[in-house]
């Protein structure tokens, strides 16, 4: 029972990195990308392959899933940079979906729909992260450095320029700053995370295949954030904690395995109605959203 | 040579297809800029009624397919009626469109797999038939495609451009505000571009019924699909997303002669992104407009 709350709380964990670093991209700098998920699947690709190709440790690994992601944001960024509300969503879409086809046929790297198995635990000098008790303390360890790096970007002159991206772009371009550039910066950064949380999620559950980078995974990462509340960062990490908790109940309430899965998403699909009729500011969020008269 | 042609044939195939995927998502997103990610569930929607009604009740194809139409334009007027058209009263900000949007295709996909479950059904009974076409012997689905393609760009056309309710949405696209002072009905012919657009999926729906076979997941590709599709056939221009389909589907079957057939949607999506990138107007983009 403890190691079964206690895994609850580690996914939830690791949707709550993705949520935040998500928050910065699409709370903050206002851009809408579908593609959230795409970097969580680089990284946790990435990460992998250095653990079980190269031997690296799970530090390094770490490093090296999330660079991988940055970099690709980068190459995907550039171009990108300029696109904006409904070109966005059809580029990241497609970026999405493109990255998942990759994953499935590039058999050669990543075995396809076969996936990797036997990704190793965790382990930092020498102590072994293998029981559900460690790994949860350490996804907790670097969700507490995520959120402290997010939160010294997010609240400070730079955060103020990311949030003037969303309110007002003209503005920012006004008072000498590059939108293009913060743009690019506010994407790579959030790539980086969601590739951390995509090598601690190779490494929590030992195995991976494409399957868990599909568009459903940068959907529930966008419900977890608006959920809790765009904007606010610890907003986003109630979000996902409630999306992974809340779906649990459903095991206990005599519902056959079967239908588990496709409840889950109704479930989040009715949240996510809910929230957008009841409280477009989220749970915690403090501000409501601004209405804008209607072309 | 031969190779060439044969792909040529495909590619002109599903370009065909895609044309009408184009179509559809172009009516409705053209008219009401709105991104209807939910279109993605109406196609699985009326495919599973035609199959319904063909397996159960034993009603001839054509007859389903009129059905079919009918549900899938009603799905796509409730859309309207009872989720865009609130958030539009309220002043919504778009986000919440597309969460909204977003939300009842993940909600109605589940419904449906809950209802169908996840294995594809098909009415198909062994394999297509084949015949010649073009000196070439290709499948039958081949000529059902390019047929479904032509009449829906035709019967497209013709509404745009031959009735008054055509004149009507190519005015609110090309200005919302005039039109609504010159007393065009905005909401009216919101609904009336979602009842078409909705329709329009189903012969991709009743085509799949006879190629992969329908499982509620069915639409998510062709969303895409469609989507790509009209923007690089340009925003504000009907035709554009027929014209980006068939491109796309001539770019993908005509990808298989340098690499291998699992890249080819792959390859396909990547150059109508860069185009996108590089020209975000598109094919026939009369304008571009901030998003």
């Amino acid at each position: 029972m403890t190691a079964y709350v206690i895994s609850v709380l580690c996914m939830a964990g690791i949707y709550a990195i993705l949520a935040m670093s998500y928050d910065l991209v699409f709370g903050f700098a206002g851009m809408f990308s579908i593609a959230h998920g795409a970097f969580f699947g680089i990284g946790a690709y990435g990460g992998a392959l250095s653990m079980l190709g190269m031997g690296m440790p799970f530090l390094p690994a770490l490093l090296i899933g999330g660079a991988l992601a940055a970099v690709v944001a980068v190459l995907v960024a550039i171009p990108a940079g300029r696109l904006e509300g409904d070109y966005l969503v059809v580029g990241s879409l497609s970026f999405a979906v493109i990255c998942y086809d990759l994953m499935i046929n590039l058999t050669e790297v990543t075995r396809g729909p076969m996936g990797l198995p036997g990704i190793p635990s965790p382990s930092i000098f020498g102590v072994a992260f293998d029981t559900p008790l460690m790994l949860l303390l350490l996804i907790l360890c670097i969700l507490l450095i995520v959120a402290v790096v997010s939160a010294r970007v997010a609240f400070s002159p730079y955060g103020r320029i990311l949030r003037a991206l969303k309110d007002d772009p003209l503005a920012v371009e006004a008072s000498g700053r590059s939108v293009i550039r913060h743009k690019v910066e506010v994407l790579v950064l959030g790539a980086f995370l969601a590739g951390v949380a995509g090598t601690v999620y190779a490494a929590y559950v030992n195995f991976i295949d494409p399957e868990s980078f599909v568009l459903r995974t940068s959907f529930v990462i966008l419900v977890a954030a608006v959920l809790g509340g765009v904007g606010t960062l610890w907003g986003p990490c109630l979000g996902a904690l409630f999306l992974w908790v809340v779906p649990e109940a459903l095991r206990f309430a005599g519902i056959p395995s079967t239908m588990r899965g496709p409840l889950n998403e109704i479930v989040y699909g009715c949240l996510l109605l809910a929230v957008v009729f009841l409280r477009p500011q989220g749970l915690v969020g403090p501000r409501r959203l601004k209405s804008q008269p209607t072309p | 040579m031969d190779l060439l042609l044969q792909l040529l044939v495909q590619g002109l195939a599903s370009g065909a297809l895609y044309a009408i995927l184009g179509l559809s998502f172009g009516l409705i997103f053209n008219t009401t800029r709105l991104f209807h990610f939910a279109h993605g569930a109406v196609m699985p929607l009326g495919a599973y009624a035609i199959y319904l009604a063909v397996a159960q009740l034993a009603l001839p194809l054509p007859l389903a397919i009129v059905l079919a139409m009918a549900i899938a334009a009603a799905a796509g007027m409730a859309c309207e009626l009872f989720l865009y058209r609130p958030l539009r009263r309220r002043g919504a900000p778009p986000l919440l469109w597309f969460l909204a949007s977003f939300a009842v295709l993940v909600v109605a996909q589940n419904v449906l797999l809950l209802i169908f479950g996840g294995i594809s059904l098909t009415l198909r009974s062994g394999a297509a038939a084949s015949l010649l076409f073009l000196g070439l012997r290709v499948s039958e689905l081949v000529i059902w495609k390019i047929i479904a393609g032509a009449s829906a760009t035709l019967a497209v056309a013709a509404l745009l451009y031959r009735t008054r309710v055509g004149k009507e949405l190519r005015a609110i696209v090309s200005n919302p505000e005039m039109a609504h002072v010159a007393g065009i009905d905005l909401e009216r012919s919101y609904l009336i571009a979602y009842a078409v657009g909705s329709a329009l999926t189903v012969p991709a729906g009743a085509i799949a019924l006879f190629d992969q076979g329908v499982s509620p997941d069915l639409g998510e590709m062709p969303l895409l699909i469609a989507t790509v599709a009209v923007f690089a056939g340009g925003i504000g221009s009907f035709m554009g997303g027929a014209l980006g389909g068939l491109v796309l589907g001539l770019v993908a079957a005509l990808s298989i002669y340098w690499t291998n057939s699992s890249f080819q949607m792959t390859l396909a999506l990547a150059v109508m992104t860069a185009f996108l990138l590089l020209r975000p107007s598109g094919l026939l983009g009369i304008k571009m407009r901030r998003a």
